[in-house]
């Protein structure tokens, strides 16, 4: 084999130039963010409605009135909105989620005049056809018929539900009575209710032309839009049990979940405690994906996270692993944890790791639409537009002492949710025999 | 546009660079020409397992994820049935990092029994998580023994079944490598904020001394003319009744594979799309339907595949949808929907061509297929159709003597 040069001198990436979005303010008071760089005449744009579950007024109904937005308006039946859509090569949604309701849009500019009135329409007066609505109901039901099926959809929702309670907005799971109970009624008040009053903020991408802002103004600008508040809840409900397992015969993997309440993106802890989650599981190197996944071979991937939402955020960890390994998995992520309690992490470690994710926020600033991604995590999070900066300062400058010190405020196995779904009962048997030889580990038990 | 250059070096290996200042990142893609249609049927998932296999380690680099990550960058790479991708996404002041890397490890790998193996029980780990332990899991192993009956494409790139990966050895590893890790089967394409010579320069270093191999003829069986429909029916534990249609298609670099593309895109692309609008809102017969084609290298497959709306009647179902089909072929589609089609085939296009990862994948993609210049090419090969190319395509594939039908339905009856 050829004898290949020395290995090449690396650069330290020292800093990330994030340009901040341009801001306008359309007559209204409504916010346009507006991030100008495409090489194409294409625009993206994202408008971000305080509508999701959090302002619903029953559940179900924020994620139904989303979905159903694009299937009717004064003159426009759903096919004709979508033909007309697609016929300019452009696509239009709108998803609910836990605190906002998204409408994207995207295309090319020189079309986006022929889109205004479906936009306009279905913002002020989406209508809601009957027969729409009964599909949207009858295909839901099926569809949560399949993916109650699945392990790792019954283990996230399964693990939403242990953190805030079965009636809180965020912890609800969907059923199929649930689905069956919804109405046009309900679907058409909460619209009227959010989406056609409330104010939004809107991130634009790509090649940021007049077209663009005329199209922001006459869509979203022209009519007063006020802020909205939540629907009252009662507090959250957390499960009373630590450790919950729920059986689901035949699965040759299980779903592991582990969680707890974390800090929200603007405490102080929050910058250091990315970096900690980094090392833990959030990158393909981390210690859980070494340890479980390339030295023990119990999983295809492992990774832990944070998720934040409005009024809560929570830490996780999640992974399918081998039914039969499931017992030795749980085993190893306590232990990961414990040793970043116990043991500083080395700098060699550490060292990686700032490099890792300094080049991971290049990228995330790398063009109109990565760019608009990051500006959406700052408005949804709270954070002011210098964020990437703190980010970046914060991540050269940790310690190993600090992040020792983060991980036994955050990291105690106490405080921590387990969650289970599968076969727990067998894998408590098998677990034992893989631990003791590697060889059977991989036969498929019957 | 994505303006390139190209250069082919003496050992075969072949580079194409793209130019974009405005990135301060590199995208460095490598190529290699081989897929799971490449494997022995005895030894099926292996070209997959050996993707995993080249991060365990290579001659030079003990830690190829470890490097990677200290000099900012990320990787991931992907197998098909046709090619295997690897491709590292860095700050563009590391480029040569990237080029040591992926050189060291096309130089030699580290044949290693402990690397080989835990990939092998990830890899399981992998068709447990999704193929075994889903709903409809193992569908594209049925359908695909239904529609290929001598061709490799009747396997699935993960493989027939857990025990081919589990019994694969350190032979098979060397064999493979040496067989289809040469720089003569392999293209690089790197694109973002570097410059044409740079990228030369570090292609001559790092590559240019790396030993080519024997070149690689596939010969690889044709799959007979099919003149009978074939029909399968599975009942497992799975919700809902579903239906897979497929039909035998040209191949990728086939003139027609645009009209047969735009053919699936008028039936199911979007919201607006005949079948989803036809059978879906207005029928109510199935909850969801999609017409898709795989691009196959080889010849591929036009797939119909659909759920069952609750409580219908399937044959009346399948009757409407076989209704749908059958007009494609009798009556041209409008102008309006050819125009439709072309439209959204340029968005698509435009907007696949804002990342520097995007970009580098497409051009050693294209050049695989034939020559990178198609890249170029695409957005007017799709202008080009006409609604009679059209009307053509849908005559010649959706015959009902070539349908491969697989029913995969609920074992006990859904409860309402």
């Amino acid at each position: 084999m050829a004898q290949l040069p020395a290995s090449p001198l690396m650069h330290p990436i020292t800093d990330a130039h994030f340009v901040h979005p341009e801001k306008h303010v359309l007559s209204n008071g409504v916010p346009l963010y507006a991030i100008d760089g495409a090489a194409d005449d294409i625009v993206k744009m994202e408008v971000v409605f305080p509508a999701g579950r959090r302002y619903e007024t029953a559940p179900g109904v924020s994620a139904a009135a989303a979905k159903l937005m694009t299937e009717g308006a004064p003159g426009l039946t759903g096919t004709a909105i979508a033909e007309t859509v697609e016929r300019y090569g452009a696509s239009l949604k709108v998803r609910g989620g836990f605190d906002y309701t998204t409408l994207q849009l995207q295309g090319l500019n020189r079309f986006l005049d022929r889109l205004l009135p479906i936009v306009h329409g279905i913002v002020y007066e989406a209508s809601y056809p009957e027969k729409e609505c009964a599909n949207y109901v009858r295909n839901n039901r099926q569809k949560i018929k399949i993916r109650e099926q699945k392990v790792d959809y019954l283990a996230d929702t399964g693990l939403r539900e242990a953190l805030y309670g079965p009636q809180h907005p965020y912890g609800y799971k969907m059923t199929g009575e649930l689905f069956s109970s919804l109405t046009r009624q309900a679907f058409v008040d909460h619209h009227r209710r959010t989406i056609a009053q409330s104010r939004p903020f809107i991130i634009a991408a790509g090649r940021i032309t007049d077209q663009v802002q005329d199209f922001a103004e006459a869509a979203f600008g022209r009519s007063a839009r006020e802020a909205l508040s939540p629907t009252p809840h009662g507090p959250a409900q957390p499960s009373a049990g630590r450790v919950l397992h729920q059986t689901k015969t035949g699965s040759v993997q299980s779903a592991l979940r582990f969680a707890k309440p974390i800090m929200a993106k603007n405490h102080e802890d929050y910058r250091p405690f990315f970096v900690l989650n980094t090392i833990l599981g959030g990158y393909f190197g981390s210690r859980l994906m070494s340890n479980i996944r390339e030295d023990k071979g119990y999983t295809y991937g492992i990774y832990s996270g944070m998720t934040h939402l409005d009024d809560a955020s929570y830490f996780y960890i999640s992974t399918e692993v081998g039914s039969h390994v499931c017992q030795p998995a749980i085993g190893e992520v306590y232990a990961e944890m414990q040793r970043l309690r116990q043991e500083p992490v080395s700098d060699e470690e550490l060292d990686l790791v700032r490099n890792y994710l300094l080049g991971t926020i290049l990228g995330s600033i790398d063009g109109p639409f990565r760019s608009a991604d990051t500006v959406r995590g700052i408005l949804q999070g709270h954070l002011p537009m210098d964020y990437v900066q703190h980010l970046v300062d914060t991540i050269r400058s940790v310690t190993p002492v600090q992040l020792q010190e983060l991980a036994n405020r955050y990291l105690q196995p106490d405080d921590l949710l387990e969650l289970v779904v599968g076969w727990p009962e067998e894998a408590a048997v098998s677990g034992a025999n893989g631990a003791n030889g590697e060889n059977g580990a991989n036969g498929l038990s019957a | 546009m994505i303006s390139y250059h190209q250069h082919t070096l003496a050992n075969g290996l072949r580079i194409l660079v793209h130019e974009d200042p405005s990135s301060p990142m590199a995208a460095v893609n490598v190529l290699y020409d081989v897929g799971a249609r490449d494997e022995d049927p005895g030894r099926t998932g292996f070209a997959h397992l050996f993707e995993h296999l080249m991060f365990g380690g290579s001659a030079g680099v003990p830690e190829f994820d470890t490097v990677l990550q200290r000099a900012g960058g990320n990787n991931n790479a992907y197998t098909t049935n046709d090619l295997t991708n690897y491709y590292d996404v860095l700050p563009a002041a590391n480029l040569e990092t990237a080029f040591w890397l992926e050189a060291d490890r096309m130089n030699l790998l580290d044949f290693s029994e402990r690397s080989l193996d835990v990939q092998r029980k990830v890899v399981c780990e992998e068709f447990k998580e999704h193929y075994i332990n889903q709903p409809y899991g193992d569908v594209w192993h049925k359908l695909r023994a239904l529609a290929y009956t001598v061709h490799p494409y009747r396997w699935p790139t993960i493989g027939l079944e857990l025990s081919h990966v589990e019994q694969a050895s350190l032979d098979d590893v060397r064999n493979f490598f040496f067989r289809f890790y040469r720089p003569n089967n392999a293209i690089l394409a790197v694109s973002g904020g570097v410059k044409t010579g740079q990228v030369l320069e570090l292609a001559q270093k790092w590559f240019g001394g790396i030993e080519p191999g024997v070149p690689n003829h596939r010969n690889l069986a044709a799959e007979p003319l099919q003149r009978q429909p074939r029909q399968q029916t599975v009942e497992a534990d799975v919700p809902v009744d579903m239906l897979y249609r497929a039909w035998p298609m040209c191949t990728r670099q086939h003139a027609d594979y645009y009209a047969t593309d735009l053919l699936s895109d008028l039936l199911s692309a979007g919201e607006s799309g005949r079948l989803h609008r036809r059978l879906v809102m207005e029928n109510e017969l199935f909850s969801d339907l999609e017409a898709y084609v795989t691009g196959s290298f080889d010849q591929g497959l036009f797939v119909v595949e659909g759920k069952f709306a609750e409580g219908v009647d399937r044959s009346e179902a399948e009757a409407a949808l076989d209704e749908e089909l059958q007009r494609m072929r009798r009556e041209p589609v409008s102008e309006e929907e050819v125009e439709k089609a072309r439209n959204q085939s340029e968005a698509y296009e435009a907007f696949g061509n804002v990342s520097v990862l995007g970009k580098a994948m497409k051009l050693a993609y294209y050049e695989l297929l034939g020559d990178a210049s198609l890249v170029n090419e695409e957005i007017e090969q799709y202008r080009r159709v006409t609604a009679a190319d059209i009307q053509r395509v849908a005559g010649e594939v959706l015959q009902p003597e070539r349908c491969n039908t697989l029913h995969y339905l609920a074992k006990q009856p859904v409860l309402q």
